[in-house]
């Protein structure tokens, strides 16, 4: 069975891309287009083995939904990735501390993000 | 896996237009209430989510203007800088800027780049002038010194990690990092440290207690090793040891240019002059005589061309496609119990028959309303949202005090609409702000408020879609009108019009009342044009105007051009469809009703109204059946006020039509719009009223 990876983005064009790459690697992908949306689909039991989530979204960002995810019972274990375009260090400070796994700094290519998968996601 | 990312273009310009839009609408409501912390946040975010994309797609030059953009905006919505007008402008200036790029990397044109750069200065400027609270970001925090360097042979590397407790509440897995390890190299031994973990009683099992040395046979630089612990580097405690460390440095790509300077095989002065010397293709190929200049001018236009062409797209709600896809599948199911019922049919099941038509039926023009509403978007978000800004550019121009009321937002019309629909009704817009409202002292002399108001309001009526302009300026100038057409020739003096044939003066060609031509108005287009635009769109414009209170302009626009409802009437032995929307009435009439007037033709009495009537069997030399009014049928159709009655044998009913298109297929007859099919497969043309109207009129000036 293949593995399953939760993309939360607000930007249309960036979820596309994102899917299509993971899609390429052999992933199932679910998207969702902000942090809310993406907890109704967690609690509405999606299992994603991965999160990949934007920082900057409409109605609850990705930091909220770090902090949200890692209080769920059924998924505080799993990775989060978060998507920055800041390279600075407080946002990633902030992500950390609110549980994000590691982070994927835009803009990137699609083999980069592969990568940054291949770090938190056995094979 | 190398991955072609230009499918996603469209969808960023796509995306990128409405973040534009979003910050338009947003900094201009942000003028209105300039401490609003959520609508700050939401033009932030706007500009934060175009910056990102477009570094994804390389749009440099339209990341560093959002850039710097958005520093002004993290700026205000931090409260170190407060929302000014200048503020405002700067940035509705930035974002004009930005709509130029997002067009110019959408089409491949060149643009101004001296302009880009000199608003980007003005973004700096204005940013750098705002207090700053020490460095808004610390700096990275630098690489372990041991990962500076790294030997590329084969050595054994030493490496002690004890991570932060939290490791799996970050959704982080040890393994995972050995893993990873593995993969530069080979494991020769892996140490678990339990000395931290507690007695069981106080363990959580969630937290990590284990330290762990790993020793690496590997021949990759420290540095690469040490990326592996990217991700936990923050509060673990990390060391490498390098059984063999060799500064040397790592060979990247290099140019044959910059190569050649290393190597001292020549200078960089040298490699410079010997690059300018590159040329484009095409003056190489002039020069050697190979192609002509005019041939590569044409390669080039073509080459333009092409980059243009873009693909019209529309987004649709998942939700009305997942409403259609259920519908296809109810018609499939009525299809197959049809076909069912058809394979083994018997005279006694024809109840039931009906029954499953009249389902067929029910889901056919369900299927079609919704296939049509795919077409239908709202009128606020496409064509009205242009106009906030645009009225406040043409206040501040105009020095009027101009405030501009929306309504009706949410009225849906078809997409190829709402596209003609944008050029007529800025026109009016600009004619009401430049033309129609009055300066601020004009306003207080006549006793009203400073500040103009101008309404937009779009709402349906049955079948059409008003939209309306309206403003409470100082309405038109009767008199003024007047004089205009008499100096123009259009009308004769003492001729007695009424108001609403006095205002329709002024959509006749080349006719201005405005004394001076100012920025705003008088650029060529007049108000024929719009009338013209919004005829050809099957639509009518109407004035209502009172001096000194105001005018409102409104136009009537069908809610789509595909399909119309049609009244069938029947003419010989052909059928004809004539739009419903023009039908007033149909009238059997007497003898004493008609009249034959000399230069006017053949006219009829309508309530005391003489309207000039056109025998169709005539205009399409076809055998009537009847040719004697009073056993035939007139039906009074209207097209700009004028009012006409058509002759026809029999109404045979009314449906709504799908219109296809004569011209595509053959050619344009006067008096005719297009064709459609009819229930039992027979070919009917559609009337085109209007040009039918004029058909009428040129009869009687033939005639006289």
């Amino acid at each position: 069975m293949g593995k399953t990876v939760l993309v939360v983005d607000d930007s249309v064009s960036m979820r596309q891309m994102v899917t299509f790459t993971l899609k390429g690697a052999g992933f199932d992908v679910v998207e969702a287009g902000d942090g809310q949306e993406a907890v109704e689909k967690l609690n509405g039991g999606a299992k994603p083995n991965l999160v990949i989530t934007d920082l900057n979204m409409p109605n609850m960002d990705g930091i909220s939904l770090i902090k949200a995810i890692r209080g769920m019972a059924a998924h505080k274990f799993t990775p989060v990735l978060m998507l920055t375009t800041e390279s600075a260090a407080d946002k990633k400070k902030e992500g950390q501390s609110a549980g994000a796994t590691g982070w994927i700094v835009k803009p990137f290519n699609p083999d980069q993000m592969l990568a940054t998968i291949g770090k938190v996601l056995p094979a | 896996m190398a991955v072609d990312l230009s499918h996603f273009q469209e969808s960023f310009f796509e995306e990128s237009a409405e973040h534009v839009e979003t910050m338009e609408t947003g900094l201009l409501e942000l003028e209105q209430r300039p401490t609003d912390l959520d609508l700050l946040n939401r033009i932030f975010r706007a500009a934060h989510s175009i910056k990102g994309n477009a570094g994804m797609f390389n749009f440099t030059a339209i990341g560093g203007l959002t850039h710097k953009m958005e520093n002004i905006l993290d700026k205000l919505r931090n409260s170190q800088m407060l929302v000014t007008k200048n503020i405002i402008d700067l940035l509705l200036q930035a974002l004009d800027g930005l709509k130029t790029l997002l067009d110019v990397a959408h089409s491949g044109d060149a643009y101004d780049e001296a302009g880009i750069r000199v608003i980007e200065e003005k973004l700096v400027a204005c940013c750098e002038a705002a207090p700053v609270d020490g460095p808004s970001s610390p700096a990275e925090t630098p690489l372990a010194p041991a990962a500076e360097s790294g030997p590329p042979t084969s050595r054994i590397v030493t490496i002690f990690w004890k991570p932060l407790v939290e490791l799996f509440q970050r959704g982080l897995d040890p393994a995972q990092i050995f893993r990873e390890l593995e993969g530069f190299g080979v494991l020769k031994e892996l140490r678990v440290d339990a000395g931290a973990l507690p007695p069981l009683s106080d363990l959580d099992a969630e937290c990590c207690y284990l330290a762990w040395t790993v020793l690496l046979e590997t021949d990759k630089p420290v540095k690469d090793l040490d990326a592996v612990f990217d991700f936990v580097r923050d509060g673990s405690e990390l060391t490498f040891t390098d059984s063999e460390a060799h500064p040397t440095e790592e060979e990247g790509y290099k140019t044959i240019g910059e190569i050649l300077v290393d190597e001292g095989a020549a200078s960089p002065a040298q490699i410079e002059t010997a690059l300018e010397k590159q040329k484009p293709l095409g003056q190489i190929l002039v020069e050697e005589k190979a192609v002509s200049p005019q041939q590569v001018n044409q390669a080039l236009t073509k080459q333009q061309q092409m980059k243009k062409s873009e693909t019209a797209s529309i987004r649709v709600d998942t939700e009305k496609i997942d409403k259609l896809i259920n519908l296809v599948g109810e018609l499939v199911i009525t299809q197959s119990m049809i076909t069912d019922l058809g394979e083994k049919f018997t005279m006694n099941q024809l109840p039931v028959l009906q029954e499953r038509i009249i389902q067929l039926e029910r889901n056919t023009r369900e299927l079609q309303e919704r296939v049509m509403s795919i077409r239908m978007v709202p009128i606020g978000a496409t064509a009205f949202n242009r106009f906030p800004r645009l009225v406040r550019d043409l206040a501040s121009k105009s020095g009027k005090k101009i405030q501009l009321v929306m309504s009706g937002e949410d009225t849906e019309l078809d997409k190829t609409l709402i596209e003609a629909i944008g050029d007529p009704l800025t026109h009016l817009v600009r004619n009401s702000a430049d033309h129609g409202l009055e300066g601020p002292e004009e306003r207080t002399a006549a006793g009203k408020l400073e500040l103009g108001t101008i309404r937009l309001n779009a709402l349906h009526d049955g079948g059409n879609i008003c939209i309306s302009v309206e403003d409470d300026g100082r309405g038109l100038n009767k008199q003024k009108i007047l004089n205009k057409a008499i100096e123009k020739g259009l009308i004769t003096e003492g001729e007695s019009l009424t108001d609403e044939e006095v205002w329709l003066l002024i959509f006749r060609p080349g006719f201005s009342t405005a004394d001076t031509i100012t920025d705003i108005s008088g650029r060529g287009v007049g108000m024929d044009v719009v009338k013209r635009n919004i005829e050809a769109l099957g639509g009518s414009v109407a004035i209502q105007s009172v001096e000194g209170k105001g005018s409102k302009l409104t136009l009537k626009l069908p809610l789509t051009l595909a399909i119309i409802d049609g009244m069938t009437v029947r003419v010989a032995q052909e059928n004809y469809i004539i739009p419903l929307i023009s039908v007033t009435e149909s009238i059997r009439p007497k003898h004493t009703d008609l009249q034959t007037v000399v230069g006017k033709g053949e006219v009829f009495n309508l309530r005391g109204e003489w309207v000039p009537m056109v025998r169709l069997y005539d205009v399409f030399g076809v055998q009537p059946e009847f040719t004697d009014p009073a056993e035939a049928l007139l039906v009074i159709v209207e097209s700009e006020g004028k009012r006409v009655a058509l002759f026809v044998d029999e109404l045979t009913g009314q449906q709504q039509v799908v219109i296809k298109s004569l011209e595509q297929n053959f050619q344009k007859i006067e008096g005719i719009s297009g064709a459609t099919i009819l229930g039992d497969g027979q070919v009917a043309l559609i009337l085109d009223v209007p040009s039918l109207v004029k058909l009428s009129r040129m009869a009687k000036i033939e005639a006289a």
